[in-house]
């Protein structure tokens, strides 16, 4: 334990010592020549503080963080300590780059490390034989029409084991309409008498412009599982060890990328285009139902659609249908059910049709006909079904409603019949070129709006007051007490240099009456000690109430006689009243 | 309805004042010549001078319908719609207006069945659809100005008419306001739109690989729900929704 302490003690001493050092900072990387399959690693050392280090723009590279660790040093006495971040660069196109100054600061003090100059090559020159792992992305057919399907199939081969594969990003496919064509296989291949494992990803592509359409490339990250390079041989030497998980092999990340795909879409061919084509392409059969052949007028009987096939269907679910004559059409919701068919995606497409004969006799529903482009004989064809017959007899209620038609149209009116279509025509007043307004909210609106309700708010309190101050005499007191008690002060102040017993009188009747009045008792019979009680129950502070007793009494002593006082005194004490006067009107409120 | 129109003028005048003062003098050139072109059947050159006045800022109902039906006799139903929704927040009870609107809308290939709670506001409550909003919100101020004023009158008068008389304004100023309100929003909040190319694809995201959900022809008419890197979701009345191009659809823009 005390081993323990002594360690911990040192280690810190000479962490301190180390760090205490000179401020620098330096680059270096595990080579400086790479491809786009490849990532770099970055070392920045940083000695002498504990910040971490700023690296520069590093456009041409994806940069990911791969931790830190430190190392202390004493070589000769002298002890240096560093801490060393990690980096992994990922670069995202050729040429030659220069990378740094990578730069650290501390105290003030900037420290800036050397700069690395990176080469990137486009890919390893090397055959599919001699490469252990590889991407490809190609189409069957980079030829199509305009709508055909197309299949883009993405190829994953690796001759070595490999952990975390994983698509990073997929191609935008711009200029397509995209549907999954299942799940992804695996599979084995033997490429000139080299074994690979085979990863396949399809998707279904169909163009939707004309011209030439190119697929990005898809991006896919992985690891690969190398074995360490070890002298010893043994037990361990067993295939079984080979594994990560015993530490005797490591991983290291890839980058693949895939070419990109050319695609020139072809127009479809305008010579010989059928009425009624709404761009189905692909190859369809129709299938068409009747649910009866004999029914009733009015009855109705269902005719059921079903499209059927590969190509563009999802996009076009419906089926136009010509008009028929003397029967009502009544639509149902289409239903689609998706399929795949081989390589190639499709379905099946079921609409049905309630028809409602509206004439009696033998009816004739005409040959059906969906017009589409097939694009492997490079020609328009129809999907067809039908002619069907109807026998339609006379409807049991049709006597019943023809007496009725009868009687109703003796001696009837003639309804006004429509012989033609057109528009009303144009306005050419000149009030046309008057601004019109369609925002209601306008700051006149918002007054107009709150002016009536601000007048009621007025009379409603103006009310309320009165009703109030008639009720309520004590309130009409003490609302006049002060505006009373100021009438009074001109004769108060005319007194002050009269003789003493004038001025007290005056003044006193003049303060018990505003006392009286402010809290609504007899002001005339109050004492000193009245005064004192009264008031210490309200917000007027003590000292105001002493200072009123004493004036009190200073009238008390005046108006009788017991001491003569100056006109100095009498001045200081008016003053005091008036003063006293205002406080206590704004204390007390009722 | 002359009362609300006359009161309607007062409310919008301060404003509309300063506009009238600003127009172009060439402005009333230009729609004489646009009213000679159309009634020269040369109906191209009157809509491009009736959007030149409206570019210039004059908003008008009577330019957009002159415009709707230059449009409608180029054989573009879909911006003629566009038009005449849009001179319909101005002037809804024009009836020119709506018989053309009408027979424009009779000439759209889509057939929808609208369930929309606007479709109910048209029919029961026919102020809303019967008043601009100008116009509704003097109906509002005309009901709110008696209903404070026979609350106030009644602090000092009791008589039974005017309790039966307060009841009837503030019934009314409800229903008015209620409608005002709702009128404010679909203005500030609910656009329309119009299919303005013949045929357009909705998908089921903003972008060109996003399947095609349904197809749907000029002149059909939609929600404008939401705008979003050149792509507008909409909502059609019998609720499907989808994303479009916004190239190929208009906006019912104020």
């Amino acid at each position: 334990m005390k081993g323990l302490l002594t360690v911990l003690v040192l280690y810190a001493f000479f962490s301190a010592q180390a760090y205490a050092s000179t401020l620098s900072v330096s680059a270096t990387v595990d080579k400086n020549e790479a491809t786009l399959e490849d990532y770099i690693v970055l070392k920045i050392s940083v000695q002498g503080t504990r910040n971490q280090p700023v690296l520069p723009s590093m456009a041409p590279f994806k940069v990911e963080s791969r931790g830190s660790s430190s190392q202390v040093r004493i070589i000769n006495g002298q002890m240096s300590s560093s801490i060393e971040y990690n980096y992994l660069l990922l670069p995202t196109k050729p040429g030659v780059f220069t990378i740094g100054p990578c730069t650290v600061e501390d105290k003030g003090k900037t420290a800036a490390s050397n700069k690395i100059t990176l080469q990137i090559l486009k890919q390893q020159q090397q055959t599919k034989k001699s490469r252990l792992l590889f991407v490809t992305a190609e189409v069957d057919n980079d030829k199509p029409y305009l709508y055909e399907q197309i299949v883009y199939i993405l190829k994953f081969y690796r001759s070595v084991k490999v952990a975390n594969a994983r698509l990073t990003k997929m191609p935008a496919f711009e200029g397509f309409i995209t549907e999954d064509l299942g799940k992804e296989k695996e599979y084995q291949r033997i490429i000139n008498g080299q074994s690979y494992v085979v990863t396949e990803i399809k998707r279904a592509l169909f163009p939707a412009k004309t011209g030439v359409l190119e697929i990005t490339p898809a991006v896919l990250n992985c690891d690969v599982v190398v074995q360490k390079r070890r002298q010893r041989r043994g037990m361990f030497g067993d295939p079984f060890f080979n594994d990560s998980f015993f530490g005797f092999s490591e991983t290291k990340p890839k980058v693949l990328r895939t070419e990109p795909v050319t695609v020139m879409v072809a127009s479809l061919p305008a010579e010989k285009k059928p009425a009624g084509f709404e761009n189905l392409v692909g190859n369809f059969s129709l299938r068409t139902n009747l649910g009866k052949k004999k029914l009733e007028v009015g009855e109705s009987v269902t005719l059921t659609l079903t499209l059927e096939g590969t190509g563009n269907l999802k996009s076009h679910q419906t089926i136009t249908m010509g008009s028929l004559q003397n029967f009502k059409v009544y639509d149902d919701k289409p239903v689609f059910k998706p399929g795949i068919f081989g390589s190639k995606v499709g379905g099946k497409l079921t609409i049905k049709k309630a028809l409602v004969p509206l004439v009696e006799g033998s009816l004739k529903i005409p040959l059906l006909t969906i017009p589409y482009f097939d694009p492997d004989s490079g020609s328009y064809k129809r999907a067809t079904a039908g002619p069907y017959m109807l026998s339609v007899s006379p409807s049991a209620e049709k006597e019943k409603l023809q007496v009725v038609t009868t009687m109703n149209t003796a001696g009837s009116k003639e309804e006004v019949k429509i012989i033609g279509h057109d528009i009303l025509p144009i306005h050419t007043s000149l009030d046309a070129l008057s601004p019109h307004r369609a925002n209601p909210l306008s700051w006149v609106s918002t007054v107009l709006f709150v002016v009536p309700f601000l007048s009621f708010m007025g009379f409603f309190a103006a009310k309320r007051f009165k009703q109030r101050y008639e009720q309520d005499r004590g309130l009409a007191r003490a609302q006049n007490a002060y505006r009373v008690f100021k009438k009074k002060l001109p004769g108060i102040k005319r007194a002050v240099k009269a003789e003493d017993a004038a001025f007290c009188s005056t003044g006193q009747k003049a303060l018990k009456d505003f006392i009286g009045d402010k809290l609504n008792v007899a002001g005339s019979a109050l004492t000193a000690g009245e005064l004192e009680r009264l008031l210490s129950g309200t917000a007027v502070s003590d000292d105001a109430v002493r200072e009123l007793k004493k004036i009190f009494e200073f009238f008390e002593t005046g108006q009788f006689g017991f001491k003569n006082y100056s006109v100095s005194e009498r001045e200081a004490v008016f003053f005091g009243l008036k003063k006293l006067a205002a406080q206590l009107n704004k204390k007390i409120k009722r | 309805m002359a009362f609300l129109s006359v009161l309607a003028l007062v409310c919008g005048f301060f404003t509309a004042a300063a506009e009238q003062e600003d127009l172009l003098p060439d402005t009333a050139q230009l729609f004489l010549e646009a009213n000679k072109a159309y009634r020269g059947a040369a109906f191209q050159e009157a809509a491009v001078l009736y959007e030149k006045i409206l570019a210039a800022g004059t908003a008008n109902g009577d330019i957009f319908y002159n415009l709707g039906n230059a449009y409608l006799k180029t054989n573009r139903p879909g911006k003629a719609i566009l038009s005449y929704l849009q001179a319909r927040v101005f002037m809804p009870r024009d009836e020119d207006l709506t018989t053309n609107l009408a027979y424009a809308r009779g000439l759209i290939r889509d057939k929808l069945e609208c369930r929309e709670f606007v479709v109910f506001l048209n029919d029961f409550c026919f102020w809303y659809s019967k008043l601009n909003s100008v116009e509704l919100t003097a109906l509002f101020l005309i009901v709110n100005f008696f209903l404070w004023a026979v609350l106030t009158l009644k602090l000092y008068v009791k008589r039974e008419f005017l309790t039966i008389a307060f009841s009837v304004l503030l019934f009314l100023a409800v229903v008015s306001g209620g409608s005002l309100g709702m009128k404010i929003y679909t203005f500030h909040f609910q656009y329309r739109g119009v299919v303005v190319a013949e045929e357009i694809m909705v998908r089921s995201g903003n972008s060109i690989n996003d399947t095609v959900l349904f197809k749907l022809h000029e002149g059909t008419e939609f929600s404008w729900l939401q705008e979003k890197e050149g792509w507008v979701k909409l909502r059609l009345c019998d609720g499907k929704r989808g994303w479009a191009q916004k190239g190929v659809v208009g906006k019912v823009t104020l």
